[in-house]
């Protein structure tokens, strides 16, 4: 018999979730295969020498976090069991602001307040008060709630509103993000602060419904977002070496053309190149829901209705927009830094916007199709914290940016023309603070456009990074459409995870390990 | 406070090698750690994706590979289980020419001397006869020894010398590969096409003691085959394969220092603190200098063994410079129109006209120069491997072979990279002239510093870890005496391209290199490793036999 034709589990897609939760099936003893089109594993947990060999940049998530509150990381034993190793910027984003000020959110709550006290002593307090207050909410009852499948309306809610500050919680909770800041804090900066942080890297827009929990998440600070030593990807290694080691066999490059569906039941796969392989259990998708269904499932085995839902998922408004450069000097703002030294120490250094009006200007303007007058940066120089992501003495930093994904009058395919151009763009406002950033110290410098993601990972349809919009008509029980939300699909054997599906990725493998507990009721693996 | 571990080995350098040794050790029971400075393992087997259009991935180092699937560490670590396959074209090589002719390299022998009868009966004559003289040589002389460790030559000649198989080897031992395609082939074009692959194979041309490999490379068959998905999946491949064999690898983090106790090497300190101890062996996949002088430290060792290591020399002749195209259509070759056969060829050879334009590159190689004319050997991966680049398009590449000291500086490289890229480009759209800038989505290139920097243990960009010369070959391999994988720190091995039988994806340094351990150690071999010190006694026993039978 030809090698690789039959399986337990195929799953399609070697992300994060696909890992988790194709190492949960291989403790169960099953035979699982993941294909991957891509050579790399790990999906957005991605690092390359895309300047010049020796430079590690990690060109999408480039930090973790919620690594210390997951019952993922402990159930598979991927910190002390493959490898992990993490460092812990001591500021989780600062935001440059005119005249050499600055405003940070650190690590711990007194360095934030300290930072806070600067700007408005009004709400140090209130940043103080709902930390505390609501901190064991956050902690106790949302961040479990990423790790296993949406509940029935209502029930979550019921459970926050218990405590003694739930109704608070959820009044805020159910706002936007600017709704909730405004509500909240009364100084300009502080408040940008924390909207600066929305877009990258949370996938909200201000104005979504239910942002509001998101800035409660941040002001509680148990995400503790830290770099992965020697880049993100290393992440990625971890997950595949507990997958492996459970038995799991990954096939890269292994791009699967179609779900093999006999009997209204999803029974294997045909790869690019014509081999079928053969599922006896199940298949499981982390592919994109239009990739899943539209292209690989095929619109003759789905009722119309569902294929028109699947089609009618909103995809993100924005995408990213990326500069990475190898320096021989670290990346400094000296002007910033003198004034205050934490700059220099923060995993984000954040600049553009200096009010939520220019974070507002900015949505209209990626709204608009325009490549943002008003821009945020989100720039990282992770070698400040990690003198292995460069070759000895070299340096990188990357810049994040939110855009459109089209910009008005030009096609997508265009980017690749307009992408060094728009770079030039970035570095000029970069240089505005970043005071060493000189073409001499520049060893290389590339620019990563949103087309391009969308082509590499080819379930961020449009370039969207978080797959379905985090619009509460696609959050939750309705994530991305209700008929997929619990993971099952109407193709029986077949499952839906991924960021399209709840969590949302707001949290390594949160899909992954709510998936599983899915299958193993339906596939009868008891515990 | 730094983190320690505890280990039975440490193998430092997840190249294919070190992979490979690891490999067979945890099989037998070994707890080991490997341990990788890359964010990605596999050493030159690294591929990437085109920076300006996703779905293209060029191999940037290793590409052409030789009978892989055969070897026995794959069937013996159950690699094709692991998801490897291999294609084979045929024409394994084809070598272009302006007045569209070409040599072709076939898996049927006849075919390739047809195609060398074009220009030469004699030399057609001539390959026929090595051809057909090397193959006992080679089945029982040259492949294994490839996968042994190696045997003196006091020892090994007198095994030889009573073997028809053994003189043949003999008689060009201890000539250079120049000299022996001169003496056998008298056509320019067919000792440029042999002379050519020799130093494709990381050969020296001048090399006293190497000339038999020429010979050896005709009987074996030049068909190089291609992995399926790139060749980096080979390296992640390797790297799940130790998974299964209880394996741990690290990656992104090198080695500081290995530590030595007492003269023997007894773990190693990572470059983030950490501490490894190694209760067994430390076996280190990178270069001698690296090992001896950097990691060990001249003060462990005697004077006279660190001068030696720190004189290990590294080829000028191997470094490359890599054009790397995204296409929208492969590339077509003026001699597809009469030949159609040689659209199918995994390696095409372009610019390469005459011998003599190959020895000119030797001379620019090693003084530093700009080659004076670009001849390059490539390929179209996509072509037989449609994964590499999106459906209907195309990857590309052209190699050439280049000095690594471009002017006295490697940091020249960075300066002339895309005048240089154009110029191979130039010479290769004379052969295939539909490599318009319209057809051309995206180009990419790697120099000789680029291996380099990607690679730290390919010094000088020597993607053969030193130069395969006779003083630095076989028995000789890192240095005279110590060609057989272990060293003067007790538990320190060598597993690498540096050690017998040199660069190239063979996995042969690790295979052997894990044997040696292994014996060491005493463990238990739960595999049958090539033994060609008993194989020859046994067929010099049985020409004895046969002899005193007829006597």
């Amino acid at each position: 018999m030809a090698v690789d034709e039959n399986w337990d589990v195929i799953l399609i897609g070697a992300g994060q979730n696909n890992f988790a939760l194709g190492t949960y099936l291989g403790m169960a003893g099953l035979e699982t295969v993941i294909c991957e089109s891509r050579l790399e594993n790990g999906g957005r947990l991605f690092s390359e020498e895309i300047t010049l060999p020796g430079y590690w940049h990690n060109s999408l998530a480039y930090f973790q976090d919620n690594r210390e509150v997951s019952p993922v990381w402990r159930e598979l034993d991927w910190e002390n069991g493959h490898h992990a190793e993490f460092v812990t910027p001591p500021v989780i984003s600062t935001l440059l602001l005119p005249g050499g000020a600055s405003v940070s959110h650190h690590q711990d709550l007194d360095g934030t307040l300290a930072s806070l006290a600067h700007h408005s002593a009004a709400d140090r307090a209130t940043w103080k008060e709902a930390h505390e207050r609501f901190g064991g909410i956050v902690r106790d009852i949302v961040i479990p709630s990423y790790y296993a499948p949406p509940e029935a309306p209502g029930a979550l809610e019921e459970r926050i509103a218990v405590d003694p500050a739930g109704a608070d919680f959820l009044r805020l909770a159910r706002m936007s993000a600017a709704e909730a800041a405004e509500q909240l804090f009364e100084n300009e900066a502080v408040r940008t602060l924390v909207l600066s942080q929305m877009a990258v890297p949370r996938g909200w827009a201000l104005d979504y419904d239910g942002g509001g929990r998101e800035v409660l998440a941040l002001i509680a600070g148990d995400e503790r977002p830290q770099l992965a030593r020697g880049g993100s990807h290393s992440i990625a290694q971890v997950l595949q070496r507990a997958y492996v080691m459970h038995g799991g066999q990954i096939r890269a490059l292994h791009h699967v053309n179609n779900i093999l569906v006999e009997d209204g039941r999803a029974v294997g796969v045909r790869l690019r190149d014509g081999r079928e392989w053969k599922a006896r259990r199940a298949v499981v998708s982390n592919v994109d829901p239009h990739g899943t269904f539209i292209d690989m499932v095929g619109e003759e085995h789905l009722d119309g209705g569902f294929a028109q839902a699947v089609r009618a998922i909103e995809p993100d408004e924005f995408s990213y927009f990326q500069v990475h450069f190898a320096l021989k000097a670290p990346l400094r703002f000296a002007v910033h830094e003198a004034a205050d030294g934490f700059v220099g120490q923060a995993m984000n250094v954040n600049y553009g916007p200096r009010s939520v009006e220019d974070l507002r200007a900015m949505w209209r303007e990626i709204r608009a199709g325009e490549f943002p007058e008003h821009p945020c940066l989100h720039i990282t120089c992770p070698t400040w914290f990690d003198a292995l992501q460069a070759p000895p003495a070299k340096h990188t930093a990357s810049v994040f940016m939110p855009v459109p994904y089209q910009i008005k009058g030009h096609q997508p395919e265009d980017w690749v023309r307009l992408k060094n151009g728009f770079m030039e763009q970035v570095l000029s406002t970069l240089r505005e603070v970043a005071t060493n950033l000189t073409d001499d110290n520049i060893v290389m410098k590339v620019p990563m456009d949103p087309c391009y993601l969308a082509g590499r990972w080819q379930n961020m349809r449009r370039g969207s990074v978080w797959v379905a919009r985090k619009t509460p008509d696609q959050m939750g029980l309705n994530r991305p459409i209700p008929q997929l939300a619990q993971y099952r699909t109407p193709i029986e054997g077949l499952y839906q995870v991924g960021a399209a599906t709840h969590p949302a990725d707001a949290v390594i493998a949160g899909s992954g390990r709510a998936a599983w507990s899915v299958l193993r009721e339906d596939l009868g693996l008891g515990n | 406070m730094a983190k320690v571990m505890h280990y039975d080995g440490v193998v430092i350098g997840a190249g294919h090698n070190g992979m490979i040794c690891a490999g067979y050790l945890g099989k037998s029971g070994q707890k080991i750690l490997v341990v990788e400075k890359n964010m990605e393992v596999g050493g030159g087997l690294d591929s990437h994706e085109d920076r300006n259009y996703p779905g293209f991935w060029h191999n940037i180092h290793s590409v052409f590979h030789r009978g892989l699937m055969m070897l026995p560490w794959f069937q013996d670590l159950e690699m094709e289980r692991m998801g490897i396959h291999y294609y084979k074209p045929d024409p394994g090589v084809v070598q272009h020419f302006l007045d569209r002719t070409y040599l072709g390299w076939f898996a049927d022998v006849e075919r390739t001397i047809a195609t060398i009868e074009q220009f030469s009966p004699k030399d057609a004559a001539s390959f026929r006869d090595i051809w057909s003289r090397w193959q006992p040589v080679v089945k029982n002389v040259v492949f294994p020894e490839t996968y042994c460790p190696p045997i003196p030559i006091g020892e090994k000649r007198p095994l030889l010398e009573g073997l028809p198989e053994g003189r043949e080897y003999l008689r060009y031992f201890d000539t250079t590969p120049e000299q022996f395609i001169l003496e056998h082939f008298e056509h320019t074009r067919v000792r440029a096409f042999i002379g050519f692959l020799a130093v494709m194979r990381g050969y020296e041309l001048d090399a006293p003691n190497t000339g038999y490999l020429v010979p050896a490379m005709i009987a074996w068959g030049v068909n190089p085959q291609l992995c399926r998905g790139t060749s980096h999946a080979l390296g992640d491949n390797l790297a799940h394969m130790l998974s299964h064999n209880g394996v741990d690898y690290i990656e992104a983090v090198g080695v500081e220092r290995i530590l030595v106790d007492g003269g023997r090497a007894a773990g190693v300190v990572l470059e983030d603190g950490t501490v490894v101890h190694a209760k067994r062996f430390v076996a280190s996949n990178v270069n001698p200098v690296e090992t001896f002088i950097k990691l060990v430290g001249a003060e462990n060792l005697d004077t006279e063994f660190s001068t030696k290591a720190a004189a290990f020399k590294f080829s000028k002749t191997t470094p490359i410079f890599a054009t790397n195209l995204a296409l929208n259509e492969r590339p077509r070759y003026i001699t597809e129109d009469a030949h159609p056969e040689v659209a199918e060829s995994f390696m095409h050879i372009v610019g390469l006209e005459t011998y003599e334009e190959l020895r000119n590159l030797f001379d620019d190689c090693r003084t530093g120069q700009l080659p004076r004319k670009p001849f390059m050997n490539g390929a179209t991966p996509s072509y037989h491997d449609p994964t590499q680049a999106p459906p209907g398009k195309a990857t590309a590449f052209m190699w050439q072979l280049s000095p690594y000291n471009l002017w006295g500086n490697p940091l020249n490289w960075d300066k002339v990279r895309g005048e240089w890229f154009e110029r191979q480009l130039g010479v290769w759209r004379q052969y295939a002239p539909n490599l318009t800038d319209d057809n051309i989505l995206s180009r990419d290139s790697t120099t000789p510093l680029d291996i380099e920097r990607h690679d730290r243990n390919m010094y000088e960009g020597d993607w053969m870890v030193g130069e395969y010369t006779g003083d630095q070959a076989l028995e000789n391999r890192p240095f005279p005496g110590w060609g057989h994988y272990r060293t003067p720190v007790a538990g320190l091995y060598l597993c690498g391209s540096s050690c017998h039988p040199g660069g190239n994806i063979t996995g042969a340094p690790g295979y052997n290199a894990a044997q040696t351990i292994a014996r060491d150690l005493g463990l238990k071999l739960w595999w049958e490793p090539l033994d060609l010190r008993r194989q020859l006694r046994e067929m010099n026993e049985r020409v004895a036999a046969s002899a005193s039978a007829a006597g």
